[in-house]
């Protein structure tokens, strides 16, 4: 493999249950600010040097907007890095802790893909990279479009990995007595 | 490298484009609930219209209750202001009456009252009921 780099986000058919909340949401906040215009409020937002600034809020608006930070943070706060030494999974980005993980493509044992029938359908998955050290999955990366690709992508470059590595000959001696 | 395509490529890539309609259509339903941001309102023109209207309309109140006489006011009230009326119309009468009738009225009061003491009768009365006398 040449020094390109390939960077897998999640995909945002991964997130259609909280899109199709967040619509839902929109169309509520909606009726319901026509339906209580006493939901409205309206107050002074700041002040700078003489100049203010009000701010007119539908209370029922925070209800999209917490939809829609919910669907946009899943697709911004990780992703995963394959380079030409192994696989690095960074966790957390937009959050307080963020987890780094790599491992090597000659460490891993085996890659598994786990879908459902919408996943299915929609081609997206989980994707998770066990390696020899540990028995349990060491690496899991779910709402990853096309897994099946991406797990055949990563079987390749393992096993050229490991034909290309050199074969350590011991050479045992005998110590006679 | 600051460039035109550097700066233009994230915003037309899939993935931001998806985020940047997201985005935009909050901020319409923001504005279709009716929220916004803005300065302190200033009186339009259909705003000082009706502030307009509003103040003539509390003038002829105010007209009204000047051409309302004293007297037809009260009549519009409940039922005790009649007896006001009545006291004011008798106040007027004898503020209207001559001054030598009034001074008659005053002595012929005096004179009845000094004849007769009714509170005396009336003890007078108690007393022969209770057997005192």
């Amino acid at each position: 493999m040449s020094e390109q780099e390939l960077i897998i986000r999640r995909v945002w058919r991964s997130q259609i249950g909280t899109i199709a909340l967040y619509i839902l949401l929109c169309f509520a906040c909606i009726s319901l600010s026509r339906t209580f215009p006493a939901s409205v409020v309206d107050g002074l937002l700041f002040k700078i040097s003489g100049l203010e600034v009000y701010l007119t809020l539908p209370l029922f608006s925070l209800l999209p907007l917490a939809a829609l930070v919910t669907l946009c943070l899943p697709i911004y706060d990780g992703y995963m890095h394959v380079d030409s030494r192994g696989i690095e999974l960074v966790l957390g980005i937009l959050s307080l802790k963020q987890r780094i993980t790599r491992i090597r493509f000659e460490d891993i044992r085996s890659i598994e893909i786990g879908q459902s029938i919408l996943e299915r359908l929609l081609d997206y998955g989980t994707i998770g990279v066990s390696s020899a050290a540990t028995d349990s999955v060491e690496l899991s990366f779910n709402g990853v479009g096309s897994p099946r690709e991406i797990q055949d992508f990563l079987q390749s470059e393992r096993d050229r990995r490991l034909r290309v590595a050199p074969k350590n000959i011991i050479t045992e001696v005998a110590v006679g007595d | 490298m600051l460039s035109l395509k550097n700066i233009l490529s994230p915003l037309v890539d899939k993935k931001n484009l998806i985020t940047i309609i997201l985005v935009a259509s909050f901020f319409a339903v923001y504005r279709i609930s009716g929220g916004r941001i803005h300065g302190p309102e200033l009186p339009s023109s259909d705003n000082f219209r009706s502030s307009i209207s509003e103040e003539a309309s509390s003038e002829l109140d105010y007209s009204e209750m000047d051409s309302i006489s004293p007297g037809a006011a009260q009549a519009r009230t409940k039922q005790p202001s009649r007896e006001y009326e009545k006291t004011d119309s008798e106040l007027a009468d004898a503020f209207n009456a001559p001054i030598e009738e009034s001074n008659s009225d005053l002595q012929a009061d005096n004179d009845s009252s000094a004849q007769k003491d009714p509170s005396q009768s009336d003890f007078d009365d108690i007393e022969k009921s209770l057997g005192l006398r």
